[in-house]
């Protein structure tokens, strides 16, 4: 404490004098007006932070740039659309891209050519056919046909 | 009225403008000699206290009951007081570098000084300039320092002093030889 007070001594001696502690009365009458021009003060910047009452102009304004965004909303989604429902391939794409991608199909391939071989039978004979279609016609004049 | 009356008209809205005279009623004197100290006439009082009560009302809200509501105000009021040397020391720098301070003492009248301490001590930094207003202005215990400012007392202790050495370098360099 003591060397504190030293300092504030040793400032005293070289600020020529000043007083800190002085009391310095405010003009009469201060204190009984500042209540009203503080609070005076405070709504107006306070008003000014509130938005006023919106202009016609302003809200013709605000349709424009809304009414903009609407069709430019509505134009990119139908352009969005019909690229992702008419995308046709030619076949050369799809030659190409089979091509390029034949590993892919390779297990389809072996099922394909599987069922291929459970499916195929000896082809009958023509004269089985002919017995066959003659049991069909029951009897009918095969010319009569055409 | 207590603080906590005044408190509770200022949180409701029906009686917020009522809260606010009563407050500006308990406390515009205490915090007027607070800033009148620090600056150099009346007219910039009276602009750095309703500054500093505009700033009550707006920031009421962040007032978490933690000290006492003169200590959260009074911070308020200091820092607006140093916002009002930062201004001030904008349009002065040019005209007090300027100025020739080496007159005989009877040319400088004790406004004229304590406008020189003034511009002194805003050119030091943030934190010793708040340390130094306080303390030597306004003679807070380094307790109700640290208390406002959150700091330790060690460091209070300290930047009052690096201010006090600044000052008295900087009026020596002033001062006739």
């Amino acid at each position: 404490m003591q060397k504190e007070d030293k300092l504030k001594d040793e400032l005293k001696d070289v600020s020529f004098g000043i007083s800190a502690k002085q009391t310095i009365y405010a003009p009469k009458g201060y204190f009984d007006q500042l209540p009203d021009r503080v609070l005076d003060r405070w709504k107006t910047e306070e008003g000014k932070s509130i938005p006023r009452t919106i202009s016609i102009r302003r809200m013709i304004a605000t349709a424009a740039v809304i009414s903009g965004l609407c069709v430019g909303v509505t134009w990119w989604t139908n352009q969005y659309t019909f690229r992702h429902t008419n995308n046709e391939i030619s076949s050369e794409d799809a030659y190409q891209y089979i091509t390029e991608h034949i590993e892919d199909f390779a297990p389809m391939i072996l099922e394909s050519g599987r069922l291929t071989e459970e499916i195929h039978t000896e082809i009958p004979q023509s004269t089985t056919i002919e017995e066959y279609l003659m049991e069909e016609m029951e009897g009918e004049d095969f010319e009569s046909i055409f | 009225m207590t603080d906590k009356a005044i408190l509770a008209l200022m949180i409701h809205p029906d009686s917020r403008e009522k809260g606010f005279r009563q407050l500006m009623t308990a406390y515009q004197q205490r915090l007027y000699q607070v800033i009148r100290r620090q600056v150099s006439s009346h007219e910039d009082a009276d602009d750095v206290l309703q500054n500093t009560f505009i700033k009550i009302f707006r920031h009421l809200d962040q007032f978490e009951y933690r000290s006492e509501l003169y200590t959260w105000m009074y911070r308020i009021a200091s820092n607006e007081v140093i916002n009002h040397h930062k201004r001030l020391k904008r349009s002065k720098t040019v005209e007090l570098n300027n100025h020739d301070f080496r007159f005989a003492d009877s040319y400088l009248n004790t406004d004229q000084l304590a406008d020189i301490l003034q511009y002194i001590v805003s050119t030091l930094p943030a934190r010793q300039q708040m340390v130094f207003r306080m303390r030597y202005y306004d003679e807070l215990t380094y307790k109700q320092m640290s208390e406002l400012l959150q700091l330790t007392e060690g460091a209070l202790k300290a930047s009052f002093h690096h201010a006090v050495k600044k000052i008295e370098k900087e009026i020596k360099a002033k001062q006739i030889s």
